[in-house]
């Protein structure tokens, strides 16, 4: 890769995770494509890549829309393992798919060994205000136990749909930095984060 | 003739030597013509046979392609069902800690045949390993026990980051590992690959690439490699084959894994059954066999698809504890109950299934291929839920009925498809559903009538899209309600009446429409009377005004010719005449409008164009430019309000019944005596 003379944009890459359902395909196709799909079809793994312009700076996403359905945790693994940071949704109308964010956390900071890996809690089926069934005090102390930001989206309406992508390529952008700054300085600062991997267990 | 027919039909029939018979045998011009017109009408006969095998051979043709769609349909519809028996019996297979000790006890039942068998296929695997060895370079042993190859393929790899091309390679999928080989160049005979990487399947994942044609990758952390295949059926079938794998791989570890549990619950079981059999008051009631095996054989049935029989076992079963109420000791009893209620579900559960719409189903077998799922859940009696789903299989197959209508075109064509379409899969449905699927049940029908009007509903708001358009005519609109109307009357032979749910769709924007065509024409009306010179109307020719006297004789104006004036005018303006032929074009269009929902906006329409002409009649009267025109003034407004307004409410009172319309008395008292008065006035 360092071949290329021709400076090539940053690539981000962001991985969406969540339940079955909950609209993470949704809220991919409405950020690509600006467009509302209505009708649901059970991803498998999709990947897609756009050119954005984050703060003033030409950069390039790529997106993995992973299977909500896989029964198969070992499966998992191996697409967050390609992960620079992830989209962790769930609908707000569903409360099985919050409950089920946490295994999604838990698994995704076993996998990357990272607690600080770039991560947004997103709660995604804002417009259906009178089916809500998770809480914004629920949501938002959870995301504050895990110390990262909540967002609520629509990816029917777009509300916020372009601000979850940007706030966490921000954050990768941002991890990307400090990274490069910590090798440059003493080698990798890797027993920080084994000692936050114990935390955890 | 006879004869004719023969010898031209024989299979050493030669022209030349035909000729030469015929004209020795032949006496004189008359014989030779009238042979003349024989092979003339014997050519006429057989070519009308050519065309009539022609178009038998075309009908036919057309009936064999039809049923091949038919055909294709089921046929998919079959694999589908093939495939879910199929991952069905994997997860059986899977499942069982027994299999493995039923295929080996098979084994020896059946003695070396099967042996054989399996030391065929176990030989043909191990050649295509060895043979995959040989045509990839440096490759390592690949002969591991239960591997296979399951696919391969070539491929184009992509840089990952920038997308373009980067080389051609070979790929080989395998039960446990993916290995890819680079292309060997400039070989004679088969083609060869060297070696380039083996990756685990177990740390591999597969992501389909949406926005790059035909492409996917594989995340082999920290590696990512860009495929993209030569097409997407190609593309889709190593996603396919992968997941296979996956999946595959996955149970045979869990079934590593489950065998152990599965022991322990077994014994579990065994512990309980022990326990059982120690109760001091165990009956002495021996079951039928078939109640005992009742569960598995349930399973068995349910597996297999022979719902019917299911259902009669079901039933059986129910019977008999009915029966037995008494006789059978109460916890057997509750066992058995739990048991055959799980089944029950089970098999519902299966059965709904069968009608769940989903995309990836083919809706080519229809309602048909509903058919069997709904009868046996009516025997279940699960009606309600066999209702809803039949119901939304139908909303799916007129969905996709009313795709295939094509939506550009003529305004007109595409209503009338789209309402043949929709009111003929509809008469299908109801056909379907209220003789075939539901009879004798009013809840369903009930249903089913509440789905029909919300389908009709939106089948018209999808019609007033395209309908009501800015500019579109009343006649176009008429036209297009007319056909509409027919088609919903077929339904009423079902007892369905769908008009006044689609007069209700219609009354708004048609309305709206009615009252734009009225300010448009009374603004044409103006315009005309602001350039009429009010002089009698010279068609020309002869010809030309006998035309004209025609058409008005058959609009109803019996004495159109008493306004004739020498060879080529008539005493009518211009104006009037086409006055006469917009107004009546517009009351005939009104006229299959009415309905007692428009009633005021069509006659506010009629009365409003009528006024405003009359009221510009009045104005000419009164204008000082038109004094010498008096008289050709008064003879058209005399044929405007003495004929043409009582010929117009005749028409009117005919069609809708009303023998004394208002609007005309309105008329008649408003403008009826000016003309008189007036001229007198001026004169």
């Amino acid at each position: 890769m360092k071949k290329n003379n021709v400076q090539q944009p940053a690539l981000h890459k962001v991985i969406m995770v969540g339940s079955g359902g909950v609209g993470k395909s949704a809220l991919t196709l409405q950020f690509m494509y600006d467009e509302f799909v209505e009708d649901y079809e059970p991803t498998k793994a999709d990947s897609y890549r756009k050119k954005v312009v984050l703060d003033g700076e030409e950069v390039q996403i790529d997106i993995l829309d992973t299977a909500g359905q896989e029964d198969y945790a070992a499966i998992r693994d191996n697409y967050f393992r390609s992960g620079e940071g992830f989209l962790c949704v769930f609908s707000i109308t569903e409360d099985d798919s919050f409950q089920a964010t946490m295994e999604f956390r838990e698994q995704i900071l076993r996998v990357k060994n990272d607690d600080n890996i770039p991560f947004l809690l997103v709660g995604n089926k804002g417009d259906l205000t009178d089916k809500r069934k998770v809480s914004l005090n629920e949501a938002q102390s959870r995301a504050q136990e895990w110390g990262v930001p909540y967002v609520e989206t629509s990816a029917k309406t777009r509300d916020n749909v372009d601000k979850v992508f940007f706030d966490l390529m921000r954050e990768i952008r941002a991890r990307k930095k400090e990274d490069v700054k910590g090798a440059n300085g003493r080698g990798k600062e890797k027993g920080r984060r084994k000692k936050l991997k114990c935390n955890l267990l | 003739m006879e004869s004719l027919i023969k010898s031209v039909g024989e299979n050493d029939y030669k022209p030349e030597k035909y000729v030469k018979e015929l004209s020795q045998r032949c006496m004189g011009p008359e014989e030779l013509l009238q042979q003349k017109t024989n092979v003339e009408s014997l050519g006429e006969q057989i070519n009308t046979m050519l065309k009539k095998n022609v178009f038998y051979n075309y009908t036919q043709f057309i009936d064999t392609a039809k049923e091949i769609a038919n055909l294709e349909g089921e046929m998919y519809q079959l694999s589908h069902l093939l495939t879910e028996q199929a991952s069905l019996l994997n997860s059986l297979a899977s499942s069982t800690v027994v299999s493995e000790q039923i295929s080996n006890s098979g084994k020896d039942v059946n003695g070396d045949q099967n042996a054989e068998v399996d030391n065929v296929v176990e030989e043909k695997r191990v050649q295509k390993l060895l043979n995959i060895m040989e045509r990839v370079e440096n490759c390592n042993n690949l002969d591991v026990p239960d591997r296979k190859c399951l696919h391969e393929g070539d491929l184009l790899e992509l840089d990952p980051i920038e997308n373009t091309p980067v080389q051609r390679i070979h790929c080989y999928l395998f039960t446990d590992i993916c290995i890819v080989a680079s292309w060997l160049s400039s070989r004679h005979g088969p083609a060869r690959y060297r070696f380039q990487s083996i990756y685990d399947l177990c740390n591999l994942a597969v992501v389909n690439i949406k926005d790059i044609k035909n492409a996917f990758k594989l995340l082999a952390f920290p590696e990512t490699r860009v495929f993209q295949a030569p097409n997407t059926g190609l593309k889709n079938d190593w996603l396919s084959k992968f997941e296979v794998a996956k999946k595959s791989q996955i149970s045979v570890e869990n079934k590593m894994k489950g065998t152990t549990e599965h022991k322990t619950i077994q014994r579990a079981d065994s512990i309980q059954l022990v326990h059982n059999s120690f109760e001091p008051e165990i009956p002495e009631i021996e079951l039928p066999e078939w109640l005992v095996d009742l569960a598995d054989d349930l399973d068995v049935l349910i597996a297999q698809r022979h719902f019917e029989d299911a259902n009669v076992l079901i039933s059986k079963a129910k019977f008999y504890l009915e029966e037995h109420n008494d006789q059978i000791p109460i916890f057997i009893d509750l066992e058995i109950k739990a048991k055959l209620e799980d089944r029950i579900q089970k098999l519902t559960l299966v059965l709904t299934n069968e009608l769940q719409v989903s995309p990836d189903k083919s809706h080519k077998g229809g309602l048909r291929a509903a058919r069997r799922a709904v009868r046996i859940l009516n025997q279940l009696d699960k009606s309600s839920q066999a209702c809803d789903l039949f119901l939304k299989v139908c909303s799916n197959l007129l969905k996709s009925q009313l795709q295939y209508v094509q939506r550009d075109g003529a305004m007109s064509t595409f209503v009338k498809k789209y309402s043949m379409v929709f009111f003929g899969t509809t008469i299908e449905i109801t056909h379907e559903f209220l003789y075939k699927a539901f009879p004798n049940s009013p809840a369903c029908s009930s249903a089913f009538i509440l789905w029909t009007i919300q389908e009709v509903n939106d089948f018209m708001v999808v019609l007033n899209k395209h309908m009501f358009v800015p500019q579109t005519s009343l006649s176009n609109l008429s036209e297009c309600i007319k056909v509409i109307h027919k088609n919903c009357q077929e339904l009423c032979d079902y007892g369905i009446d769908l008009q006044f749910q689609i007069d209700g769709q219609l009354r708004i924007p048609l309305t709206k429409s009615i009252n734009d065509v009225k300010e448009k024409t009374i603004e044409v009306i103006k315009m005309r009377f602001s350039e009429d010179k009010w002089k009698p109307f010279n068609l020309k020719t002869k010809q030309q005004r006998d035309k004209l006297v025609e058409e008005f004789k058959n609009y109803g104006f019996s004495n159109i010719e008493s306004y004739n004036q020498g060879d080529s005018w008539i005493m009518l303006t211009q104006n009037t005449i086409t006055f006469t032929r917009t107004y009546l074009l517009l009351l005939n269009d009104c006229l299959v409008f009415y309905s007692p929902d428009l009633v005021n906006a069509i006659d506010q329409l009629l009365y409003e164009v009528f006024a405003a002409h009359c009221n510009n009649i009045k104005s000419s009267i009164k204008n000082k430019n038109f004094v010498n025109d008096i008289n050709i003034i008064t003879t058209n407004a005399r044929f405007i309000l003495d004929i043409f307004l009582s010929h117009c409410f005749k028409i009117y009172s005919e069609s809708t019944g009303n023998t004394n319309p208002k609007i005309h008395k309105r008329l008649k008292s408003e403008f009826g005596v000016i003309p008189t008065q007036n001229i007198t006035g001026y004169i």
